[in-house]
């Protein structure tokens, strides 16, 4: 590297490098002399690579699937933005016993079948969520067509080698139900009548289901037809909907930054999520907003 | 690296209202430079943990405010403390060591005559940079790649401003010279190898 000496103004730090400012200039993109230092820059800041954005479709299809199941995280902001997160709830008939005395609607007391508590939607998207990835990649893996990070997402989601039929549609029951051991079904495969029928929905509703996959064909048996697949879909209930179970609502929920965590929580209590309060690395950055 | 710049704004709004093709925008400017950082300090589980931030992202977004750098730099939370976990939960399952591939921590540190060899690419440069000492490598990482400015990397890694921009300059000083001296050694030990393989 040519020598250079410091611009008129520049004077470092007793304990700082000499030539600190040839470094801050060569992050800036301004006048740093071309050289091994501006050529590694360039290289670690090149445009993405193809195959840096190859799983595109998969998070995008996550997203859908995270829209659709009634997760607005929209529906949050709206909340945030009028400070008023109970507004719906109260605008519905029979609250005005509540509203006298002062206190908020309980989600607890909505109609079953529309969860707009942020806590039981919430549980219930990401469980269809996870659901959706898992199952996902188990009809994927069985068409060989799986990529592999998502692959092991699903593996290490249900803890199970998607080539397992048996405990990964155990896993995969356990998990979409939400903790509830009672529901797990022994079937091998993804069974679509059990409590797998919610992923397994979820997935076809967001296309990620190939018409040649098991994951497909035990869905058509389930629904008695690929044509009454929609039908028997209108039929399973989302986890959550029936009955909120709280013990497995994210309790972290404001923490933005874990905001997902979550998607632990319908796992066996051997795969322990972990409490976040032990977690020093909590810490924030200052420019994102928290709430 | 493509940023959103001025229509990050709007592009943000319109993805935490629900529209798929605003959040691809958003992913294809912040995925690259999430994956090239957790290539750097989680190694193979690098695809694992960006995908996993991006679903906890997915369902945190309505509460995220900020910049494009704020944003970049709140996914990079969200996969620090995925990547806590991770590491915690398998130090407590030590049998499991050699089986999770959560577990490569960092990625192998390869040999820095080996790599500087190689023309200088990003995939080169990130496994330069993962030569460094970790949480050095990290440090660099978020303030080149992920383009934090100093106060935000110090804060993510909970170290002072002062001693970030130190350890920035010094590990990118470190990998200029190693590759300042790889242009110079590179006829000799082409020469060796080739005689090597001859």
């Amino acid at each position: 590297m040519p020598e250079i000496t410091p611009p008129a103004g520049v004077n470092p730090l007793p304990d700082e490098p000499s030539d600190l400012w040839l470094v801050e200039r060569a992050l800036a993109g301004t006048g740093a002399p071309e050289g091994p230092l501006t050529e590694l820059i360039s290289a670690l800041r090149a445009p993405a690579q193809p195959s840096e954005l190859a799983g595109e479709r998969d998070i995008l299809a996550a997203f859908t699937a995270a829209q659709s199941s009634g997760i607005p995280t929209h529906r949050r902001a709206e909340h945030r933005a009028d400070g008023r997160p109970d507004r719906k709830a109260d605008r519905r008939g029979g609250r005005q016993a509540d509203r006298r005395a002062g206190r908020r609607a309980r989600p607890a007391t909505r109609p079953a079948g529309r969860p707009t508590g942020r806590h039981v939607s919430k549980a219930a998207a990401i469980a269809a969520v996870v659901a959706t990835i898992a199952l996902g990649s188990t009809a994927a893996a069985y068409t060989g067509s799986l990529p592999g990070a998502l692959q092991e997402i699903a593996h290490r989601t249900i803890h199970a080698p998607a080539s397992d039929n048996a405990s990964s549609s155990a896993s995969v029951a356990a998990t979409t139900d939400a903790g509830s051991p009672a529901a797990a079904t022994t079937a091998v495969g993804p069974d679509a009548t059990g409590t797998a029928a919610l992923g397994l929905c979820t997935a076809q509703a967001a296309g990620g289901l190939a018409p040649t996959s098991t994951a497909y064909a035990e869905l058509v048996e389930a629904a008695g037809g690929a044509d009454k697949i929609e039908a028997y879909c209108a039929t399973v209930s989302t986890p959550g909907s029936s009955t909120a179970r709280p013990s497995t609502v994210p309790t972290t929920v404001p923490s933005t930054a874990e905001g997902g965590n979550g998607g632990n929580g319908g796992k066996p209590s051997t795969h322990p999520t972990g409490k976040r309060d032990d977690n020093p690395s909590t810490q924030r950055p200052t420019t994102p907003a928290h709430p | 690296m493509t940023e959103l710049g001025p229509q990050f704004p709007a592009v943000l709004t319109a993805a935490t209202g629900g529209d798929v093709d605003a959040f691809a925008r958003l992913w294809r400017a912040a995925h690259p430079p999430l994956v090239r950082y957790l290539r750097v300090v989680a190694g193979d589980a690098a695809e694992d943990v960006a995908s996993e931030t991006w679903l906890k992202a997915i369902h945190a977004l309505g509460s995220f405010r900020g910049d494009e750098s704020g944003f970049r730099g709140w996914l990079v939370t969200i996969a620090r403390n995925h990547l806590h976990d991770l590491r915690r939960r398998s130090a407590r399952r030590p049998e499991s060591l050699t089986a999770d591939p959560a577990l490569g921590h960092v990625m192998a540190e390869p040999d820095v005559a080996e790599v500087v060899l190689e023309r200088l690419d990003t995939d080169r440069a990130l496994r330069l940079v993962a030569t460094l000492p970790p949480a050095q490598a990290e440090m660099v990482i978020l303030r080149v790649v992920v383009g934090l400015d100093v106060a935000d990397v110090a804060s993510i890694v909970g170290r002072k401003p002062g001693a970030v921009r130190v350890a920035v300059h010094r590990g990118l000083r470190r990998l200029a010279e190693q590759l300042g001296d790889a242009a110079t050694v590179t006829p000799v030990v082409e020469q060796t190898l080739g005689r090597r393989d001859a």
